[in-house]
């Protein structure tokens, strides 16, 4: 599948791939559908970032004020998120008040909790225990952090 | 049988569940004008003379110059559907094959673009022999001072689309007004 910078799965590879990636745990010859699986993810995530990069410069180009395009697949958007403006804690005390307001924040204090339940036999009042469930992660070995599925 | 009519606004209040309001809006009854609103009015007024007599986009809506053709604005449409049920609306301007919906207030053109006002216009547009090829909602915050824009493709499946929810909403409103006996 992997030869002479040619990487190409077809979708029943994909079908397979669902089926036999369990394998993985008890024979680690397995990997080689996993691993070209994850190199194919990682080129179209790149091809796809430059194809915005590209969208967004003809779009820009077109017209600046241009927002969105929307075509009968596709919902094409090149706009600002988020909040407008930024608030610097650091010299909070000098910030005229009427532009903000203060939001409390709680955190868990968790070995708090953790000793009060081993003590008491049961969750402190308000605080109950959060329902956790597994999470797995692939990662190509020699790649970055933010490239782990 | 006098034809049950009805516009974008009122399909839209009602596809949304906001049935009481186009209830209303259908019975012009209870129309209360914002400040919002008579802003719009204005603004729209202001700018069918400017294209009138410029040929051109107003600047507020686009600061890139788009110049006209032949610009038909506040153009007046009253269509047809089968026997029974008649769809109205003003397209804000209609230039060869491309149709542009004018927007004020603080809500981007790409929300609009969400929405069905100018694949509607467009299906009805069809239904009269004219041909559309695109719509562009332009938009103007007035309270920022500043301008958007957001392109739609007038596909055939997008006029196709337009065409089912303008009479699964006419048929579903009718309906319910008979069957409560409004009408």
């Amino acid at each position: 599948m992997n030869q002479d910078n040619q990487l190409s799965i077809q979708i029943k590879d994909l079908e397979l791939i669902k089926s036999e990636s369990g394998k993985v745990v008890l024979n680690h010859n397995a990997e080689q559908f996993l691993k070209d699986l994850l190199e194919l993810q990682t080129k179209v995530e790149e091809t796809l970032v430059i194809c915005k990069q590209k969208i967004q410069e003809a779009m820009e180009a077109e017209d600046f004020e241009l927002s969105s395009i929307n075509t009968d697949n596709l919902k094409i958007m090149n706009r600002v998120y988020g909040s407008k403006y930024s608030l610097d804690k650091n010299v909070i005390d000098y910030v005229d008040k009427k532009f903000y307001e203060p939001v409390v924040s709680f955190k868990i204090l968790t070995d708090e909790v953790d000793k009060y339940i081993k003590e008491k036999g049961s969750n402190p009042e308000g605080i109950t225990p959060n329902l956790r469930t597994k999470t797995l992660s692939i990662s190509l070995k020699g790649k970055k952090e933010n490239e782990t599925i | 049988m006098k034809r049950f009519r009805t516009s974008f606004s009122i399909l839209n209040a009602w596809a949304s569940g906001n049935k009481e309001g186009a209830i209303d809006m259908f019975f012009k009854r209870n129309l209360v004008k914002t400040e919002q609103m008579s802003d719009g009015i204005a603004f729209h007024d202001k700018w069918a003379t400017y294209i009138l007599k410029n040929k051109e986009i107003p600047q507020e809506l686009s600061t890139k110059p788009i110049k006209l053709t032949d610009p038909k604005p506040e153009l007046k449409l009253e269509v047809d559907l089968g026997d029974n049920f008649q769809f109205v609306g003003i397209i804000d301007c209609l230039d060869g094959e491309t149709i542009y919906e004018f927007k004020t207030g603080r809500s981007n053109s790409s929300d609009y673009a969400n929405g069905k006002q100018i694949d509607c216009y467009a299906y009805l547009l069809s239904k009269l022999g004219i041909k559309t090829t695109k719509g562009i909602y332009l938009h103007y915050n007035q309270y920022e001072k500043n301008a958007d824009k957001s392109l739609v493709y007038l596909t055939d499946n997008r006029l196709k689309t337009a065409e089912k929810w303008i009479l699964d909403y006419t048929s579903d409103m009718y309906k319910y007004l008979v069957k409560t006996k409004q009408i």
